[in-house]
């Protein structure tokens, strides 16, 4: 019984230590990251830059495709899957803006693809960096293999419906794998805030294609992960959710405390759970920099919970 | 009587004590921060007006802490994004104010940011005794330290390029090749083309491809050529002759094949700046013909004519 | 009193700009935002619109017209890290009066704004 309660209040203690790990390590990753941003800034043309293709599903509007074309690294493409039977007002608007014009379109063997009617890239020089797929709708992973098979760049930045990238995230994806000499990285990660996966297409090729559990297919060696936010969601997260997570967390915590250590343990673990929303608030301009302080602190909470519950990354 | 006393003494204020630091650390962090920005942009504006040549212009506090780098950094911001700023003026202003000496200082304090310091002191004009002062962190463990101190090096004395270059002993990413081409706009690499090309070193030859590709320079395709089977560079030659919309090797010289990985990425790329299938079939094996086939068609349409 | 607006989210670029631009007779304000800027712009006519970054024009067709209707036909510059040729085009394309390419000459600068400033009132 004894052994069950210092168990207790040493993983109380720990969870105190990650907290304060990650908002280190946060802090650091995002000082890391202004610094290599500033340097990249001065070439952001850099035809040695890693180009990189993002693979873009469930857009809704047309104003979605200017965002994610609003970006100053030079070296990136936009391909937009869309389903013209449930989409076509969408399509021939995004045909119209873009001077979107049909090429020929074969299907190739590297990935498993289906359900493509038809490929549209732009007559514009200024929008060459839009390609247009028209494919039945289907999982995301799917529009994400038919986007890959057309795109022109080595890496691969998959997003979902509502996801869009900060200012300059394009530019820290990009110098993490510009950094890597002996070009060992194939997949670059994310975990602050929206999570965030950017895969070589090679290695794409080699495991067959997107799917959920794809990071896991990859070797640990060939990973690389970013210590900050890249991505940010326009969708704000189910505030409903986050709230009886973090409320059911306080609670458990505060029993496990009481039960280990009578209210000596429950003053412990109450003062844990203290520090630990300090660490919440002060990473929150960190994990959502662009959000409001709500959503800042909502999505703070979230990428506190999923260090505690060690929760994998996962494509969906 | 004691878990009271535990509660009272240890637990809640050690609690406290942890939660204020964490909450005052974050202030410190934000105004150290604000005052450095605020200070740089007061030097920006006095060192546009000492370029100018509108008099002596003085630079107010510099006596506080952190002024030294908050100039520093004025003048690498300034250097970095402009051309044409007088050289003598900045220079004059980083040996009055011992801007040299100050960061030197700074950089041999435990726990310095040293990279960071390192491609602060890259980006000013620097006297050449600074190379022999710089030269204990060339051999620094850390490849950033390593290649920072590089850099400072090379804008220190422009003229020893070559033989720094040479020394380096880790081969350039595609980050650090682009550091050294900021370098080279700012007039820090006073290196041609064709001498970078014709070396034996894998570095120089990387650097002489990487200028290539950003300044166009296509007169230089047969020095390129050469390099196409070259087994370290041959991937990135021939990446250089995709960018430069030049001609691709029409036969493999000697034994430099690409890898399967990299002869797609080739045909990625050869696809991407419209190269046809007859340029680059060569180059290719099998299903990766009718890969750049597939890849090539979908930038072109049908033309139907009624 | 002429205007200059300057449009960038980088506060050293635009604060280098705006003092290469100070003594040319002009008044020279700096945005950070889109939104700013059009609240900058309802307060009166902009004669000269400095934006440092090219995205957004590659991002939306007919930008430059939008911006123009909606503030008084201004001459429009455009300062980029972009040195690509396809895209220096495309932004001149798009209507663009002057693409220049960081590192910037700000002597040059300055003479060109000067030229265009006095040229708006001939």
């Amino acid at each position: 019984m004894d052994v069950i309660r210092w168990t207790v209040l040493a993983v109380s203690a720990a969870v105190c230590v990650v907290a304060l790990a990650a908002l280190w390590r946060l802090w650091r990753g995002r000082r890391e990251g202004e610094w290599l941003r500033g340097r990249m800034a001065g070439f952001c043309d850099a035809a040695d830059g890693a180009g990189i293709s993002l693979l873009y599903t469930g857009i809704r509007d047309a104003g979605e495709a200017a965002e994610l074309l609003a970006e100053e690294y030079a070296r990136y493409e936009v391909i937009v899957v869309a389903d013209s039977e449930t989409q076509a007002p969408l399509l021939e608007e995004l045909k119209r803006r873009y001077a979107l014009a049909a090429v020929d379109y074969r299907p190739g063997t590297e990935l498993p693809v289906f359900g493509v009617r038809g490929l549209y890239r732009s007559q514009s020089r200024g929008f060459r960096r839009l390609v247009l797929i028209d494919r039945e709708r289907s999982a995301p992973t799917d529009d994400w293999d038919a986007a890959a098979e057309v795109a022109s760049f080595d890496w691969l930045l998959p997003l979902r419906a509502g996801e869009r990238l900060l200012p300059t995230g394009l530019c820290r994806l990009a110098a993490e794998v510009n950094r890597d000499a002996r070009r060992t990285v194939r997949v670059v990660t994310s975990t602050v805030g929206v999570p965030a996966l950017m895969i070589a297409w090679e290695e794409l090729a080699a495991i067959g294609g997107f799917s959920p559990r794809l990071l896991l297919r990859v070797h640990r060696s060939h990973r690389r992960q970013v210590g900050e936010a890249v991505l940010r969601s326009v969708v704000p997260p189910p505030g409903g959710r986050t709230r009886i997570a973090v409320a059911a967390f306080a609670v458990v915590w505060a029993a496990a405390g009481y039960w280990a250590g009578r209210w000596v343990g429950l003053a412990g673990c109450l003062c844990g759970w203290l520090l630990v929303w300090v660490v919440a608030r002060a990473a929150a301009p960190y994990v959502a920099p662009l959000a409001g302080p709500v959503q800042a602190r909502r999505e703070a909470w979230r990428w506190l919970l999923r260090k505690f519950t060690v929760k994998k990354f996962t494509l969906s | 009587m004691s878990k009271l006393w535990l509660t009272l003494f240890v637990l809640l204020p050690g609690s406290c004590l942890v939660m204020g630091g964490v909450l005052a650390l974050r202030w410190l962090i934000r105004r150290r921060r604000s005052r450095r920005q605020r200070l740089t942009m007061i030097y920006l504006r006095t060192l546009l007006l000492r370029c100018d040549g509108k008099g002596r212009a003085r630079f107010p506090f510099v006596d506080r802490p952190g002024a030294d780098r908050a100039l520093a950094e004025a003048i690498a911001g300034l250097r970095r994004m402009t051309y044409g700023c007088d050289a003598a003026v900045l220079r004059s202003v980083v040996r009055s104010y011992d801007l040299e000496e100050k960061l030197l200082r700074r950089l041999r304090r435990p726990g310095a940011d040293r990279p960071r310091l390192l491609a602060l002191l890259a980006a000013l004009p620097l006297s050449s005794r600074m190379t022999v002062r710089l030269e204990p962190y060339a051999r620094s463990r850390s490849r950033a330290v390593r290649f920072y101190a590089l850099l400072a090096r090379l804008a220190a004395d422009p003229g020893e390029a070559l033989t720094l270059l040479r020394e380096y002993p880790d081969p350039f990413s595609r980050f650090e090749c682009a550091e050294l081409l900021a370098l080279m706009c700012r007039g820090g690499l006073p290196l041609a083309c064709d001498t970078l090309l014709r070396a034996s070193e894998e570095n120089l030859r990387r650097v002489g491809l990487c200028m290539a590709r950003h300044f166009g320079i296509d007169s230089v395709r047969g020095l390129v050529l050469g390099l196409a089977s070259d087994e370290r560079v041959g991937c990135e030659a021939l990446e250089t002759l995709c960018d430069l919309h030049l001609a691709l090797p029409d036969r493999w010289a000697g034994s430099g094949p690409l890898s399967a990985e990299e002869r797609r990425s080739l045909l990625r790329r050869a696809a991407y700046e419209g190269y046809a299938l007859r340029a680059v079939e060569h180059l290719l094996y099998g299903e990766e013909r009718i890969a750049f086939e597939r890849l090539a068609a979908t930038y072109k349409s049908a033309a139907l004519w009624t | 009193m002429r205007r200059i607006v300057i449009v960038s989210d980088n506060p050293f670029l635009s604060r280098a700009v705006s003092l290469s631009l100070a003594g040319l007779g002009a008044e020279v304000c700096c945005v950070a935002s889109r939104g700013e800027w059009l609240r900058i712009c309802e307060r009166g006519a902009v004669d000269l619109l400095i934006v440092l970054r090219a995205a957004g024009f590659l991002a939306r067709e007919r930008e430059v017209e939008r911006l123009r209707r909606a503030v008084g036909n201004p001459r429009l510059y455009i300062l980029t890290w972009h040195h690509s040729e396809r895209i220096v085009l495309a932004l001149l394309e798009q209507g663009a009066d002057q693409c220049m390419t960081f590192p910037v000459n700000l002597a040059r600068l300055r003479r060109k704004v000067a030229e265009e400033l006095t040229g708006v009132y001939e």
